[in-house]
């Protein structure tokens, strides 16, 4: 078992500085955006929660040891944060697609296929071009993805699980490993992701993904 | 197809360039060791790198021993010993080498195919005793040629990540054999799949415009824009990247980082840039 202060990759005589860089920086490694649509999100969102608890543990350690007591900086005690993320695929796992999401969860991509592809042209809304992109990621086919996730986005452009997918993906065609979207333009579109994007800088970033 | 996966050697420290390289001898000698001397000729960045990443995510520390090699005998240079990690690696060049040669020997002209069916019975005759070990790999290596030769005899209906396929799935499963943990597995049979499909795009890139010329096939002839071919690599290199970030590195965590971080995109780049001059050149 790994004690935090290994989980964060710092000395445990590190100043609460240094914890928060190196948190910060953890933070954006494994955020979920960069993991939208890839068949390892669920180990990312695991490495999140290590690293969050890690995180809370630490500044609640240090908050009671020290007299003048420790100022958390606008970060909220673990229990605000309403449970850890539990990834992009529960979020609707209500829809017609369903057990087709849950062969995606278990790994099960050739099955999850196969049962797309029966889908008849008619009912193929965004959700299943959505999936689709989804097990073409997982399988590896990385450029016959795109264009479903695109279509996905472009019949559902408020939903925020098809566009995180797609953006990811944008992004690291463009600028490669740790590539991130910039939300310079103002249309709708772009709108519900600049206020998440705003409300991360308000909380001192990092832990948006709650909201 | 081999030596793409390689670190931004600018961006290594002193030391971390040490240790690098004496992986790199490290594998020439277990290769020369494992297989006899001949062997070392098909050292590679590629299975130096599988050597590392072997040593990084199982549990025995690696040790480094000073010795001469026939190459530079008056000075003593660091080895990294003869240990499992090396062991693989070579095992698995060994299989990637028997591939390349039922390949090659499958469509050369003339000479180079004199040459290679030569070599072909005395790597089947050592790699023999690798596929008794690793009958799995072996099985991997030998389905990923005949895949390859289906996927390519599509002609100019083979898309992109079909003819990627093969190739990308059998270092999957190569790499998927480096560890017994399931969870470490799954990521690393993803990295494989990713940087195996990254070497490939890399050589069909590197021969991309002799093949057109020659009218041979090439993975990205059908590729509608050619100005996109480093958005290809960047997004293959940047998958690779995310699975090896979620591995648990015990040991040459730099160096790692360098060539998964770095080094991957420096190497695409690099080629992309080769490429234009060329064309610069003949306009």
């Amino acid at each position: 078992m790994k004690s935090p202060y290994e989980i964060l990759g710092v000395s445990p005589s590190a100043t609460d500085d240094e914890i928060k860089q190196a948190y910060r920086a953890l933070v954006k490694k494994y955020h979920p955006d960069n993991y939208a649509g890839s068949p390892l999100a669920d180990l990312a969102s695991e490495k999140m929660s290590e690293i969050n608890s890690a995180y809370d543990t630490i500044t609640e350690q240090r908050k009671r040891s020290s007299s003048g007591g420790y100022s958390a900086g606008g970060y909220g005690p673990a229990s605000s944060r309403g449970g850890s993320y539990g990834g992009y695929y529960h979020q609707s796992s209500t829809g017609q697609f369903s057990d087709i999401r849950r062969l995606i969860n278990a790994g099960r991509i050739f099955d999850a296929e196969q049962l797309l592809d029966g889908v008849p042209a008619a009912s193929r809304d965004a959700e299943w071009h959505y999936l689709k992109g989804n097990v073409l990621l997982a399988k590896g086919f990385l450029e016959d993805a795109i264009p479903y996730l695109r279509r996905a986005v472009e019949m559902e452009p408020n939903n925020y699980e098809y566009r995180a997918a797609y953006e990811r993906v944008e992004a690291q065609r463009q600028f490669g490993y740790g590539g991130r979207v910039s939300y310079s333009t103002c249309d709708p579109c772009t709108l519900c992701s600049t206020i998440i994007c705003a409300n991360c800088l308000c909380n001192t970033c990092c832990r948006c993904y709650c909201i | 197809m081999f030596g793409y996966i390689k670190p931004l050697e600018p961006q290594l420290k002193v030391c971390e360039l040490e240790s690098y390289k004496a992986v790199y001898c490290g594998v020439c000698r277990g290769l020369s060791k494992r297989f006899g001397p001949a062997a070392r000729c098909t050292l590679s960045y590629d299975f130096t790198f599988i050597a590392m990443l072997h040593a990084a995510i199982n549990d025995s520390a690696p040790v480094f021993t000073p010795q001469r090699c026939p190459l530079n005998p008056f000075k003593k240079r660091p080895h990294l010993d003869y240990c499992d990690s090396v062991e693989f690696s070579c095992e698995m060049a060994i299989l990637m080498l028997r591939e390349k040669c039922a390949d090659n020997v499958a469509d050369s002209s003339f000479l180079p195919y004199l040459g290679w069916s030569i070599l072909t019975p005395v790597i089947e005759n050592i790699s023999s005793d690798v596929e008794k070990k690793h009958p799995d790999a072996s099985r991997i290596a030998r389905e990923m040629t005949e895949a390859q030769k289906k996927a390519e005899a599509l002609g100019s209906e083979a898309k992109i990540d079909i003819c990627c396929d093969p190739t990308a799935s059998a270092l999957g499963d190569i790499y998927s054999l480096m560890s017994k943990d399931k969870t470490t597995k799954r990521i690393l049979k993803r990295m494989g799949y990713m940087l195996g499909r990254y070497m490939y795009l890399c050589d069909a890139i590197d021969d991309f415009d002799d093949d057109v010329k020659k009218n041979q096939f090439n993975p990205l002839s059908n590729y509608p824009d050619d100005s996109e071919f480093d958005a290809v690599l960047r997004f293959t290199a940047a998958e690779a990247a995310n699975a090896y970030a979620l591995l648990d590195i015990k040991y040459f965590k730099e160096i790692l980082d360098n060539i998964m971080f770095m080094g991957l995109d420096a190497t695409a780049h690099s080629l992309i840039e080769r490429r234009k001059k060329r064309h610069e050149k003949s306009i």
